[in-house]
Formats: C-alpha cells, structure tokens, sequence
C-alpha cells in the first residue's frame, strides 16, 4: 500500500521519469482513462469490470506460473496445450462417473507431471526450455485430441459448472481462484527459501550451484508449478465452458507470455515479480476490451497482443540499457 | 588458431560418425516400413509421402539457414498461411502478379524479423512468437477468417503433377536443397552465417557483420516460407488463413534430427533433407499402421525430445 502510494506521487511528479520507471502503471492508467472515455464510462461500470476479469481468469492464472519459469531463465510453450489436455482429462473422468474431486486432482496431477517432464527433459538432457517445451506442447495437443478423435466432451456434471459459473459475495469464483493462486504465486516468490533460489538460479545458474543451491530442483519444481497453474486454468475454462476442449485456446499461451513480459520481468531471468505479471494480465484485459468497445475486428487483437509483445520488451531493453 | 583447427576437425569427425547413424536410422525407418506393410514401398506411397510432406521440407531448408545462424523462426507457419491466403485473393487478378507479391510479403517479414531482433536483442523465440501471432492477424483480417477460394484449377493441379511419374514437387525439393547447400557451402554470405552462429564475438571480430548476416539468415527463412506457401496453397487448393498451424514445429524436428544444434554453428542442409524423410516416413508408417492421426503430434514431439537430448548428452 505504502509504495505504490508513493509511487503515485513520483507520477504526479515527475511523469517522463515514471514513465521509464514503471511504465505498467502509466499504462495501466492511461488505459483506464481512455477507456472511460472512449466507452462514455461503460467500461467503469462494476459489471463490465468483473466480466473482463473472470474472462482473463484463466490467463491470470496460466501467467503467474509462467512468471517463475521465466524468472528461471526459461519459458512454457506448452501451458495451452496442456489445458487443453487437463481439460480433456477432467471432462473425461467426470463424464464417466468418478464424481468431482476425482476428476480435478486427476487434471492436477496431470498438470504437474508434465511440468516434471519438461523440467527433467531440459535440466537432465540440458535441452533449450523453449524446445523442450514446444515437443511438450505437440505430445499434450496430441494426446488431448487423441482421448476422443478430436471430439469436445459434453455433458458435464453440475457441480464441476461451479469454477467458472458461480460467485463467491458476488465476485466470480474463478475471479477469487485467480486472486488465490495470485497471492500464493507472490508468497512462494518473495516469502520463501524456494523463491529466493528461483531467482538466485535465474540470476546466475553457476555461482547459485557453488552457492549450495539445488539448481536441478529449484527449476523442476518451477515447471511443475507452471503445469499446475496451466492445470487449474484448465479447471476453470471447462468449468466455464460447459465441456471439455481438446483445442482451447491455443493463442492463450502467448497472452500468458504477454503478460509476464507486460509485467517487467526479464527473459534473461532472475528480474521480475508475480505482481507485475498480475497487473500485465489485467493490462492484456483492458486492452482487449478496449478493443472490443471500439468494434475492432476480433482477428487483429492476437496481432495486437503479439505487437506488445515486441514493444514491451523493447522498451524494458532500452531501459536496462539506461539503466 | 590451432586450437581452432583441431576443434574444426573434431566437428568434422562428429558431424561424419552422426552422418552414418542418421543414414542407420533412415534405413532402419525404410525397413520397418517395408516390414509393416507392402504398400509401402509402391510408387504410389512414396509419391504420397513427397506431395503430403513437400511443405515441411521447404520451411525445413529455411529453419536449417536460421538454425545455424544460432537463432529460431517460429513465425514460419504463419507466413504459409499468409501466402496461401494472398494467392487466393491475388490469382483471379493475376497470377504472376500473386507470386511475385507473396515472395515479396514472406521476405519482407523475414527481413523485418531480422532487424527488429538486432535492434532490441530480445530472444528469437519470444519475438518470431510475437509476429507468429501478428502474421496470423494480417492473414485472417484479409481472409475474414474465412477460407479464400479463387485458386485456379491449372495451379492447384500443379501439386499431383508428375514429370516421368515423379512429382513435380520432388524435383523442387532437389532443387531447394541444392541452393541452400550451395549457398551455405560456397557463398561468403552462407560461411559467414555459420561463424556468426557458432561465435559471434569471433564472428564480429574477424569484421563480420553479424546484424546484416542475421537479417540475410530471416530473409532466407522468409524466402522459404514464401516458396513452401506456394506449394502449400496448390496442394490445399485454396487459401486457408488459419491453415498450417504448428507447421514450425515440424520444419524445426526435421532440421534437428538432421544435426542442426540449437546453439548455432553447427547442422548441414543435406542432413536437414534425411532428417524431413526420416519424419515423414515414420508418419507414413503410422498412418499405413492405421494408428489415429492425431498420435503424430504426440510422436513429433517425442523425436524432438530424443534427437536434441540424444545429441546433448553426447557431447557432455
């Protein structure tokens, strides 16, 4: 509460140089206020608001793992496939009588022993993250497609409609899922021996291995985080859905890199908090909401997300650079 | 110097042992395939292999190029899609004129991938992820998500054309390999290629420069693109603006079961080629298995996982 108080002051005082600072929040601001404009205060409204997060739920949920396997140095190709596999699964299992917490703990399960695969293919057999990941990406969207020849799986039980459906005090529970793995991801970062590691190893690998870290751990254990926020995003977007999809959202992957690069932290590793990867989420939201209030054709924005993409990392280049 | 030359020579004696085991390995498919069904060895299969692979092959010579420039375009199966796409929107009007606009679109991306990595020196995952994404928007806002038809029937003919019963796209294939190999074996720009990926530093201090070799390496990848597109959109015939997705991840198995390494410097076009067959023909074998057709992700990702941790675990 305190920093960002003052940092609300250091804009009020000196703009330029906030800008470079934290260019997140000016931005995060600035679309605040052009969207209010442009939708003549539509976009305030408390209901428009919450639509736009349980709508981006699942990609705030895939990002905040996806913040530690990046401050690894690292990155997930396969989290969108890896939905669309857990969502399989889920639907799968609910579908043929094993009830509700059957079902979820199988999607987990699944989620994490992926992430474990990746993690061991890339720290065993030292492959690049980004291709280990992408041969990750290709056997989940494989299997998933294969459980049902490519068939989404209908009719599922009421009681898995509850993540991405109901509110808890009238905020979506996917809203709450979202804020839960939120604090969670900011806790294992910033509050304990395991985040100081993730980014002792994103830092430097050689001198956290002579420093006594088990690096091979410290990054398994990232990506198998990673496969569980995919898992539980995957949760909440059959919920949500009303089926499970072998083919959800492929272009979700890049929207979860999108906002861990919007949020400021660096592909070289090592720099960078799940804070920002939140406020990069909600960053993607509103401006894909911007863009759906001002009736910009739906197949320009993963263009849009993808032109942030180069922008952002650009100008966190440029920044370094200064720096 | 000498330093240099033993660890040349050490490469040579590498890049010869893995020749043979990448032959082993492609006779063995061969025979496997032979093993497992008679068809497998009939004109009319092996026709089938080439026409349904031809793609993967062409972007395959490309990501070689960008491979040994020690960087990736995963932006590659965009670009077919993009091709594909203008040449069903441009052919009614002229098909020369669709040609010449679709090469030009697919090296002009690659170009722009290029520059925009040198000037913000962001990984070349996350960027050619980032214009995957922008590619795929330019083609669906042209297509308006919809497929285009338009292709005229004489070219999306040209696909099942055989010349003395061997498809014509074969003979592009030799063709495409052949260009690449010399251009990676005897052009200054294609030796330099491989300097600037195995080490830049050396590479600039030698007086290389390695921003214009790195746009030349995406120019080459876009170039290929382009071509791979063109046959892409006389096989399908028509322009799909969401067609060819994951068609990245295909041409970069290829290349790395062929030896290309992901730390540049290192992977041989020729290779490249036994490494495109060695992929089809396992999904060939598949599909005459009569195996779902979606267990071939699912076997591409685990011959990437294999061949890249195979060839790491030898050289540690």
């Amino acid at each position: 509460m305190n920093s960002s108080s003052t940092v609300q002051e250091r804009v009020k005082a000196k703009i330029p140089s906030a800008l470079a600072q934290n260019p997140r929040l000016v931005m995060f601001v600035v679309l605040v206020i052009v969207s209010t404009v442009l939708s003549k205060g539509v976009f305030l409204s408390p209901s428009n608001i919450h639509n736009m997060l349980r709508q981006y739920a699942t990609i705030g949920i895939m990002a905040v793992g996806q913040t530690v396997v990046i401050l690894l140095a690292g990155v997930d190709l396969s989290q969108g496939s890896m939905m669309a596999l857990v969502s399989m699964v889920v639907a799968y299992l609910n579908v043929n009588g094993f009830g509700l917490i059957l079902p979820l703990l199988a999607g987990l399960l699944v989620g994490a022993l992926g992430g474990l695969f990746s993690g061991t293919i890339i720290t065993r057999a030292k492959v690049p993250p980004f291709i280990a990941t992408l041969a990750m990406a290709s056997i989940c969207r494989g299997l998933a497609t294969l459980m049902t020849q490519s068939r989404p799986i209908y009719g599922l039980s009421k009681e898995l409609l509850v993540f991405g459906r109901d509110t808890i005090g009238g905020l979506g529970i996917q809203v709450v899922i979202w804020i839960c793995v939120g604090l969670l991801g900011i806790f294992l970062i910033t509050r304990t021996v395991y985040g100081r590691g993730v980014y002792a190893v994103g830092g430097n690998e050689q001198s956290a291995h002579l420093s006594g870290i088990n690096v091979q751990r410290v990054k398994l254990l990232g990506y198998a985080f990673s496969g569980i926020c995919a898992a539980i995003a995957a949760i909440v977007i059959t919920s949500r859905m009303d089926m499970g999809g072998p083919y959800v959202n492929a272009n979700d992957n890049v929207q979860s890199i999108a906002s861990v690069v919007i949020g400021g932290t660096s592909f070289a590793g090592g720099r960078g908090t799940v804070s920002g990867t939140i406020l990069g989420t909600v960053i993607i939201a509103m401006i894909n909401n911007l863009m759906n209030l001002m009736l910009i054709n739906p197949y320009i924005q993963q263009g849009i997300i993808g032109a942030i993409i180069v922008i952002t990392v650009t100008l966190n280049h440029r920044r370094a650079k200064v720096e | 110097m000498l330093q240099n030359q033993i660890q040349i020579k050490h490469k040579a004696g590498r890049s010869f042992s893995s020749n043979i085991v990448l032959l082993l390995v492609f006779a063995a498919v061969m025979l496997i395939g032979a093993l497992i069904s008679p068809l497998f060895f009939s004109v009319q299969n092996m026709r089938n292999i080439i026409v349904g692979a031809a793609t993967f092959g062409i972007l395959a010579s490309g990501m070689t190029v960008i491979l040994i420039a020690g960087e990736i375009d995963l932006s590659v199966g965009s670009q077919v899609a993009l091709t594909s796409v203008l040449m069903a929107t441009l052919a009614p009007i002229s098909l020369t004129l669709a040609i010449v606009a679709s090469i030009l679109a697919t090296v002009t991306i690659g170009i722009l991938n290029g520059v925009l990595l040198t000037k913000t020196k962001m990984p070349s995952f996350v960027l050619t992820l980032s214009t995957m994404g922008i590619v795929r928007s330019i083609a669906l806002v042209i297509g308006n998500g919809q497929p285009v038809y338009g292709v005229p029937r004489s070219y999306s003919n040209l696909a099942n054309t055989t010349v003395g019963g061997i498809p014509l796209v074969a003979f592009l294939l030799v063709a495409i390999y052949l260009f690449t190999w010399f251009f990676l074996k005897y052009t200054t720009l294609g030796r330099s290629i491989y300097s600037v990926g195995s080490n830049s530093e050396a590479a600039r201090l030698t007086g290389i420069n390695i921003d214009r070799i790195t746009v030349a390496a995406y120019a080459i990848s876009g170039l290929m693109a382009g071509i791979a597109g063109l046959y892409y959109t006389s096989y399908v015939t028509l322009g799909l603006p969401d067609g060819a997705v994951d068609y990245e991840t295909e041409a970069i198995t290829a290349a790395i079961i062929g030896g290309a390494s992901f730390f540049g410097g290192e992977g041989v076009v020729t290779n490249t080629l036994l490494g495109f067959l060695i992929v089809a023909i396992v999904k060939n074998i598949l599909n005459l298995m009569g195996v779902s057709p979606f267990v071939q992700p699912v076997a591409i990702g685990l011959l990437i996982i294999i061949a890249v941790g195979v060839r790491t675990m030898r050289k540690s």
